[in-house]
């Protein structure tokens, strides 16, 4: 029972976990996930729990990532993306993949803006040599 | 190292008010980059092609010369075409020739002559309001650079075809080094591939920077790099942390294999064509983003310059399955 349909929640139901959530207290760190929670309910969104530490093959982490499976393999290689073996394959968690692709995020907004600006790009190249 | 007749930025930016035949051109005048952008010479203004003609590099040009009267040390030569007219300097140092001035001749009697006004100008203000300046041979140092790196961009790309083929004949080809325009190496260049049972081509590059203080060159030669196998900006995706990676996600098809290895796909060095999907962003910043040119990220996670009508393009599916799982209303969608 990890996943949860917004459509199979009733009205009362919600009523009640919101009544839970506002009992909690607010500076806490539980109140305002459930927050969360409830609201992603409340707009219909389906839920799913996981574990930071679930294990994933290179080939999730890949999915998660949207790059190619050598890539992920690469990055273990590197040393950039912790992993421990399963035998003869390899396995990472949650928590490193949603980890790596925070760090990542402001990379791919400059690759957009380099490949969108070759112009720019290339005369930054050039103007490294003055 | 010369380039032929060049105008002063002073003389494209103050006196070459009209007569653009590129309006292009005329726009990249007020752009600080210029001299990395596009080289002087180059500009299609009638004036400077007619100094380009009459000041080659090397060689003696048919165009015969008189010198503007009046003015000897140093001197400066009459430029004609149509109704305009300019004023060269030859640098006694370097031979390089510049179009130091510009001007419509007179037309009527309220009007002067363009030479004697430059001769009159130049007694008054001195020479060197006209003369080159350090920026001008700033700019025509950039410009000599921008054409070596031409060169380079070539061979880089030459170098990552050559390393893909050695890289579907053995598996793996030792990386390749990439030197910058001192001829130092600047980084080292891997190319992986994997051909999978349906026939399809993994392909992955790994750019290792060994000099650090030309990275913004690294940074260039990657994407140089990436056009020349693939010049579709929403098939790589790339990260960087100890090293640079780039790799291709769907894998090639043996079709577009053909294209990676031969080149016949590249449109011109670093240059990609844009995404082939239209995506589901948040709709307050994207107008302002649009004409900034400044990056959006998209709710399937995906980055890009918004610059293409949408409405032309396919909607993102991993967009599209975010916003119905999430349950938000779609809205300024179009479809056709």
């Amino acid at each position: 029972m990890n996943t949860l349909e917004a459509q199979n929640v009733t009205p009362s139901e919600l009523d009640g976990l919101q009544a839970l959530t506002q009992s909690l207290p607010a500076e806490g760190a539980l109140q305002p996930f459930l927050q969360k929670v409830a609201d992603l309910i409340a707009d219909g969104a389906n839920l799913e729990v996981v574990r930071d530490d679930k294990q994933l093959t290179p080939a999730q982490a890949a999915r998660i990532l949207g790059v190619s499976r050598p890539h992920v393999y690469k990055l273990m290689d590197r040393g950039d993306l912790p992993f421990i073996r399963v035998g003869s394959d390899r396995r990472t968690t949650v928590a490193e993949v949603r980890e790596f692709a925070r760090n990542q995020e402001e990379e791919r907004k400059q690759a957009a803006l380099r490949a969108a600006h070759p112009r720019e790009t290339r005369a930054a190249a050039i103007r490294s040599f003055e | 190292m010369n380039t032929p007749a060049r105008p002063t930025l002073r003389c494209i930016r103050e006196d070459l008010a009209s007569d653009w035949q590129d309006h292009a051109d005329q726009l990249l005048t007020d752009n600080p980059d210029i001299t990395c952008l596009k080289a002087l010479h180059a500009l299609r203004h009638p004036v400077i092609q007619k100094a380009v003609e009459a000041f080659p590099v090397l060689g003696e040009s048919d165009c015969v010369r008189e010198g503007i009267s009046g003015l000897v040390n140093p001197m400066f030569w009459k430029l004609k075409t149509g109704r305009w007219r300019g004023a060269v300097f030859e640098d006694p140092d370097t031979g390089q020739a510049w179009l130091v001035a510009a001007g419509l001749r007179a037309e009527g009697q309220k009007t002067r002559d363009f030479y004697k006004v430059f001769m009159a100008d130049v007694h008054r203000r001195g020479a060197d309001h006209f003369l080159p300046t350090a920026a001008d041979n700033e700019a025509l140092q950039l410009e000599i650079r921008a054409q070596q790196l031409t060169t380079l961009e070539a061979e880089v790309a030459h170098s990552a075809r050559d390393l893909l083929a050695q890289s579907l004949i053995s598996g793996k080809a030792e990386p390749g080094p990439l030197t910058g325009l001192d001829g130092t190496r600047v980084a080292l260049l891997e190319i992986v591939t994997d051909t999978g049972d349906d026939g399809s081509t993994e392909l992955l590059i790994e750019l290792q920077t060994e000099d650090w203080s030309r990275s913004e060159l690294v940074v260039w030669f990657a994407q140089v790099v990436q056009s020349a196998l693939c010049p579709f900006e929403d098939r790589w995706a790339a990260t960087r942390s100890s090293t640079f990676i780039a790799s291709l996600v769907p894998p090639l098809t043996v079709e577009e294999l053909k294209d990676a290895c031969s080149g016949s796909w590249q449109i011109g060095p670093g240059l990609f064509h844009a995404g082939s999907a239209a995506h589901v962003v948040h709709g307050t910043n994207i107008t302002q983003q649009t004409i900034d040119g400044d990056a959006a990220r998209s709710l399937c996670g995906h980055w890009f310059v918004p610059r293409q009508d949408h409405a032309r393009l396919p909607i993102c599916r991993d967009c599209l399955a975010v916003a119905k799982a999430i349950g938000i209303e779609l809205s300024g969608l179009r479809r056709s």
